[in-house]
């Protein structure tokens, strides 16, 4: 058997493994162990399997992870989601549908702290849903914007898929968080707009509106100028190169625990708890990465990676051919899979391919956010979606898929204007290279 | 963590210790919030940074990383596909997870092997970090250990499994 054919039959065994409920990460190493053995020697892959996680432990690039994930969480245990979505709501509440469209911005200010998709939507669930009922909004349109918005959390910075990303690919995590910024924001005005036409359509789904009297519209800010302060000293610093990502992660989290310190809304129970489920989404990411390095390791050795990304060049189709088709991989397999796993899982085979087909490696990263974000809530895995019925329990699945299709629909449309203007995505960081 | 009444002994020493091994962990995550945050201070205020951080920031990753695997594993914080799964049989779905969680384990095992291997090498060969001259190899022994309590972690999952089962 050729290289090849080993490859492809681990990749097949792998696909069948992560149906059997084993974590997605020990899955990879196991198929990455075993093929690895195969086709060099058992022996070179039980020394590269110990390497490869401790390398992966040690390495000061992925320390940018649990500093991130702390600075969410230790954010959301002093009860921040709460007041974004209250200030999104004064601003918001009084237009019609006014109530998901401020869902959608809470979700995007969220993200602005929190670097994951679920752990978005599960948090704007809690805290949106009752208020969208309570005015009586149609659960399709509730439960759906939750799960779409949520989606934003892994585009606009800080985002985890963007740390694990570049960490693969030797990209600048600072250039990718600023990528991700533009073509974010953008994506939550894409949505707002599309719950307007929506209301527009459908009146029923949204059928109350609440007015703010101007009082109640500052007066909601008050809470907020803090952490609008904590992100631009972060974001900024690490942009303008004061921090390495690291340091800016640290100065987050540390500026996570003060800010609501000082304003006495964390308790000793809250904070044990953004610590212990920070190191418990920390141990999660880091063997992921572990085990996607051991698979790596062995499709490097299969020369699949090589060996497609020379063969769909020399197909006689536009580039922009070959990039949908490498979506649609993306899209497949993000319906299925947590992003991480899905993301981490496919750089290896597809990055090599963007690069020979001459895309930018920062563009690609975005794009494939997006598919992801695309995937998380369509059936049958769409994990946002099963995140928001988990806390919405009376409201059927079908229901929130129903409900995500209009958003599904703007971000298909928003992944084709992001092919043909790459700039949307480049143009911050290249402003920022000169 | 909660500890239910009629879990062994084996049971409550492995949850009591995974939870100790996560709370070191913690420590190690506040820890590299501090150093890092008083690097950067010191650096910007008094042009002294402090030597050493990144390779103590490097170490303390490792250590959140490692330490808190067999709380994570008992607390199922890991990404799993439960799909197909969920849709067998009860009877199915108990031999799926026997057959997942002992092949977890013999892994785990080689990981504890491995790390031990990896670690003596390095010892052997001096390999220190590249500012404080640090020696790694400690940190890979630990990582050794810590899969040891992972595969006990796996095992009392595979337990709970079992025993739930029986009852139902």
């Amino acid at each position: 058997m050729n290289p090849v054919h080993v490859g492809i039959i681990g990749i097949v065994f792998l696909v069948v493994s992560l149906f059997s409920k084993f974590p997605v990460a020990f899955c990879m190493a196991l198929v990455g162990l075993l093929g690895f053995g195969y086709l060099v020697s058992p022996e070179a892959a039980l020394n590269i399997i110990a390497k490869d996680f401790y390398t992966v432990f040690s390495s000061h690039g992925l320390t940018v992870v649990p500093l991130f994930v702390f600075m969410g969480q230790i954010l959301f245990y002093a009860g921040i989601s709460r007041k974004l979505y209250d200030a999104a709501n004064a601003w918001l509440g009084h237009y019609k549908g006014g109530l998901a469209m401020a869902t959608v911005g809470a979700c995007a200010s969220f993200s602005a702290i929190c670097g994951s998709t679920n752990a978005t939507a599960a948090t704007m669930a809690t805290v949106a849903l009752p208020e969208m009922r309570r005015l009586e909004y149609r659960d399709e349109l509730a439960t759906g914007v939750v799960a779409a918005g949520g989606s934003l959390g892994i585009l606009i910075p800080p985002s985890v898929i963007f740390i694990v990303y570049g960490i693969m690919t030797e990209q600048s995590i600072g250039k990718l968080f600023m990528a991700g910024i533009f073509p974010g924001i953008l994506l939550a005005v894409l949505f707002i707009l599309t719950i307007y036409i929506w209301v527009t359509l459908k009146p029923h789904m949204a059928p109350r509106v609440q007015k703010q009297s101007m009082t109640v519209k500052l007066k909601s800010l008050t809470g907020l100028i803090e952490v609008i302060i904590l992100f631009v000293i972060v974001m900024g610093g690490l942009f303008i190169g004061v921090f390495t990502p690291t340091e800016a992660g640290a100065v987050g989290a540390l500026g996570g625990v003060v800010i609501p310190l000082v304003r006495r809304q964390l308790t000793w129970q809250g904070f044990l708890q953004a610590v212990y489920s920070s190191t418990l989404t920390t141990c999660m990411i880091f063997m992921i990465v572990a085990g996607a390095t051991v698979f790596g390791h062995f499709l490097a050795v299969t020369t699949i990676p090589s060996v497609l990304s020379s063969w769909v060049v020399s197909l006689p189709l536009p580039s922009w051919a070959i990039m949908i088709v490498v979506m649609f991989f993306f899209f497949i397999g993000g319906c299925f899979m947590d992003a991480l796993g899905m993301i981490l899982l496919t750089i290896p085979i597809f990055f090599p391919v963007a690069v020979a087909l001459g895309y930018d490696p920062i563009w690609f990263g975005v794009v494939i956010v997006l598919v992801t974000e695309l995937g998380v809530i369509t059936p049958p895995v769409g994990i946002n979606v099963y995140v928001v019925s988990g806390i919405a329990k009376d409201v059927p699945l079908e229901i929130i898929f129903k409900g995500a299709i209009p958003f599904v629909l703007t971000l298909l449309a928003y992944l084709v204007i992001m092919v043909l203007f790459p700039q949307i995505a480049l143009f911050l960081p290249n402003m920022a290279a000169n | 963590m909660s500890i239910r009444e009629d879990t062994s002994f084996f049971e409550k020493s492995v949850q009591l210790l995974s939870t100790l091994f996560n709370l070191f962990a913690s420590v190690s995550l506040i820890t590299m919030i501090l150093l890092t945050c008083l690097d950067v201070s010191m650096r910007y205020f008094f042009s002294r940074p402090i030597a050493g951080t990144y390779d103590l920031v490097s170490l303390m990753g490792a250590v959140i990383a490692a330490f808190a695997m067999p709380y994570t594993m008992l607390k199922k914080g890991h990404v799993a596909v439960d799909l197909v799964v969920r849709k067998l049989s009860p009877g199915k779905q108990l031999v799926v997870e026997t057959v997942t969680h002992v092949v977890g384990i013999l892994l785990f095992i080689v990981m504890v092997w491995q790390c031990v291997i990896l670690a003596s090498d390095m010892k052997d060969a001096g390999e220190v970090t590249p500012t404080l001259l640090l020696p790694f190899y400690p940190i890979v022994y630990f990582m050794s250990l810590c899969f040891f309590m992972l595969c006990l972690a796996t095992l009392v999952n595979l337990l709970n499994i079992w025993r739930k089962r029986g009852k139902s």
